[in-house]
């Protein structure tokens, strides 16, 4: 079959080769949107067809080659998806879990996959979940999501995407100054459990940028998936690895755990912010967060006021904040709480909690939800095919290296969600429950009904907060996706707010007038997670993608 | 050959072998233990000199990445790992302020004590941030000896501030160079 052929390994290493290039020579492609005011670290990438943003160039190829092989949307991203759990091991995999929104084009529908992981039925803790080790692993969900998607809405057979991801592992890939961070940031704790130590780690030493890192065990276990489907992980060999390196360590997740565990396909939330439509990750995830802190900043002029101005950045901050404390709140597991999404989401409760914000004065006290550790690490991809299909596709291992247990014999890293669930409210730990987060993967619609673009990043807390940023960027602001990307982005802390040092010196100044501490981190800091997106130009067509240099994103496309 | 021309071939000797990373010739430093390696800035790079000077290299150093003025009394040589990590700062409890008053009260004492600092920065760019570049700016003009992995300084500050001393900056693609770098300069 053609397929199979461009699959193979040679000819997928070519076509890599080849696609690297003609992404730096579409760079020079000609731009839609304004232009930046300041050079932009990475190009934006134009393309006619099919595109993948992704925070990896490896898991990025891996999407267009499927699109170029004729496969959609769905079949990209569950092929980018599966790659970018091997590249990107820091920060999700199979022993993970996500959230997709796919949009069908010509149908004009929307669905989400929910791959949340689940409180495993005997879990206890006499003191607070710990961070790390066996007991700090949830259910894991990435097989079975990414699984239904393709069986749903893919065309193309299992070994056909996950064959980029095998190869990956085992062949495996230079690693770059994103993971080489990570490792190094994380050494004591990969370095005390064994087998994540030796996977990472040389001579005690972590791998560096430039060092190929292979994981042969985490390829075998792939082409069981590949060939048995989603009953290799959740009954077959590797569910039996997990649960006897879960029993020998004092875990909790059993066979009775995964054999139960389902991916749930779900309605996604749907808002507007002036004249866009655009669904979100529903519960127990945050798209419904997202699209309150945009309803809000509805209610204001936002485009009146410069992109870095201090006024603009003020009722952001308490736009999010009130989004964050209705979040902490109210929202958790629809399986196990009553989430009220139509008054989350409503305009009229918008409005009122717009009236609360006062531009010359910071909010004194917000109505505060419960603290909560939200993950730490995640990745964002987003897929567009040439019949105008979307994916925006969220997924993670919570912190980074999750829980740093990788099971015997099989080079599956596994999760530290657990520690996810609240000590009380909509989102307290509950057997089979899933935890909430703050993902919140977004497609938008024109206010024509056009497709327009798939948004999606990490970053724990600040998920929410850049997303937000990113739509009024692209709303407000007329900004490319690029330049939207890469805009300078903060975050309202309990003292003031975390900037990234590239605002201007009249805002800083303005804002420090106005009683916030500033926090300034690096410039382009990850702390304000990953960003990945793709607008489709209304009047050409054309794909535009952008792709966040905070970390190694890529887009690429044809 | 015409003496002129002798001259810039003996001063293209000498600014290839600088432009190459290593230290200017005739650096001639020798460090001695007992020695301590702390953090500056509580990066985890702190960690990965450990391995490389401790384990790899069994030298032996204490180990204090809070390291106090009281914590130098018998050292020889402090070993101060750069580089700023906002979750490490938190985790110890320290703001910026606090690491930089803990780092100029080593300086000091290290200074009055006759002891030897050598600045290790093994975090690449990453550790480039304005915080990192603060503590980098205060701890390589007391230094004795720089050790700087590459990545982390294409825009060669590290020379830029070592210069106005003549300190030696070592400049290496990699950690395992650094380490065969510290092997060299502590004495037998």
């Amino acid at each position: 079959m053609k397929m199979s052929r461009v699959m193979k390994h040679t000819r997928w290493m070519r076509s890599a080769l080849v696609a690297g290039l003609a992404l730096v020579v579409s760079a020079a492609g000609a731009e839609t949107q304004a232009p930046a005011k300041a050079r932009a670290r990475n190009p934006q990438i134009v393309a006619q067809k099919g595109m993948v943003a992704s925070a990896h160039p490896l898991a990025s190829q891996a999407g267009v080659e499927v699109l170029k092989a004729g496969g959609n949307a769905v079949d990209a991203a569950v092929a980018a998806a599966f790659a970018l759990g091997v590249v990107e091991p820091n920060a999700s995999g199979i022993g993970g879990e996500g959230m997709m929104i796919i949009y069908l084009a010509r149908r004009g529908v929307a669905v989400a996959i929910d791959y949340r992981s689940t409180a495993p039925a005997t879990a206890k803790y006499e003191k607070a979940v710990p961070a790390l080790g066996h007991t700090s692993v949830a259910v894991p969900g990435t097989v079975a999501g990414l699984t239904l998607a393709l069986e749903k809405y893919g065309t193309m057979k299992l070994p056909t995407v996950m064959m980029p991801a095998v190869h990956l592992a085992a062949e495996g890939f230079k690693i770059g100054e994103t993971l080489g961070t990570a490792i190094t940031d994380h050494l004591v704790d990969l370095s005390a459990r064994e087998p994540a130590g030796r996977l990472f780690t040389v001579g005690g030493l972590p791998l560096e940028a430039g060092a190929v890192l292979k994981n042969p065990d985490l390829a075998a276990s792939l082409r069981k998936i590949s060939a048995g489907g989603r009953d290799a992980f959740y009954r077959g060999e590797l569910a039996d690895a997990i649960v006897a390196d879960m029993s020998a360590q004092g875990g909790f997740i059993t066979k009775q755990d995964l054999e139960a565990y389902k991916a749930i396909e779900r309605v996604p939330v749907k808002g507007s912010y002036r004249g866009y439509t655009i669904y979100s990750a529903p519960p127990p995830v945050a798209g419904v967060s997202l699209l309150e802190m945009l309803q809000i900043l509805e209610n204001f002029p936002v485009a009146k006021y410069p992109a870095q101005s201090a006024t603009r950045i003020h009722l952001a901050a308490e736009a999010m904040k009130r989004g964050d404390a209705d979040m902490r709140a109210f929202v958790g597991d629809p399986g196990f709480v009553t989430v009220p999404v139509d008054w989350l989401l409503s305009k009229p409760y918008a409005k009122i909690r717009a009236s609360e914000i006062r531009l010359d004065a910071i909010s004194a006290t917000i109505a505060p939800g419960e603290p909560s550790r939200e993950p730490a690490s995640t990745t964002s991809l987003s897929v567009v095919d040439k019949d105008g299909n979307m994916v925006a596709l969220t997924q993670t291992i919570s912190d980074y290296f999750g829980s740093t247990v990788v099971v015997a014999g099989t080079g599956i890293l596994l999760n530290n969600e657990m520690k996810n669930f609240s000590r009380s409210g909509p989102n307290v730990m509950e057997p089979g429950k899933r935890m909430r987060t703050t993902i919140a993967p977004s497609i938008m619609l024109t206010p024509a009904g056009k497709t327009f673009a798939t948004l999606g990043t990490p970053g724990a807390a600040r998920i929410l907060t850049t997303m937000t940023l990113l739509v009024q960027n692209l709303v407000d602001y007329k900004m490319g996706i690029q330049d939207a990307i890469e805009a300078p982005r903060f975050f309202p802390e309990p003292t003031g707010l975390a900037i990234e040092p590239r605002l201007p010196e009249a805002t800083t100044a303005a804002l420090t007038k106005m009683g916030y501490v500033l926090r300034p981190l690096l410039a382009f800091d990850p702390f304000f997670g990953g960003a990945q997106g793709i607008v489709i130009d209304p009047a050409t067509g054309r794909r535009i993608g952008g792709a966040d240099p905070r970390r190694d994103g890529a887009v690429m496309g044809y | 050959m015409c003496a002129w021309r002798g001259r810039w071939f003996v001063g293209g000797v000498v600014l290839a072998a600088l432009s190459a990373g290593t230290p200017a010739l005739g650096a001639d430093v020798t460090l001695s233990r007992p020695g301590l390696i702390t953090a500056i800035g509580q990066s985890a790079d702190v960690n990965v000199v450990k391995v490389l000077l401790n384990t790899q290299l069994k030298l032996g150093l204490e180990f204090k990445p809070l390291a106090q003025v009281g914590d130098l009394a018998g050292m020889k040589t402090v070993v101060m790992v750069v580089g700023a990590s906002a979750k490490g700062l938190g985790a110890a409890g320290l703001d910026m302020d606090k690491e930089l008053g803990r780092t100029r009260a080593l300086l000091q004492a290290a200074r009055a004590q006759g002891i030897q600092v050598l600045v290790m920065h093994t975090g690449g760019e990453s550790r480039r941030g304005k915080t990192s570049n603060d503590l980098i700016d205060v701890v390589v003009p007391e230094a004795a000896y720089v050790v700087v992995v590459a990545s982390g300084n294409k825009d060669k500050h590290f020379q830029a501030l070592a210069s106005k001393r003549n300190t030696p900056v070592a400049e290496v693609e990699k950690l395992s160079g650094a380490g065969e770098v510290v092997k060299g300069l502590f004495a037998q």
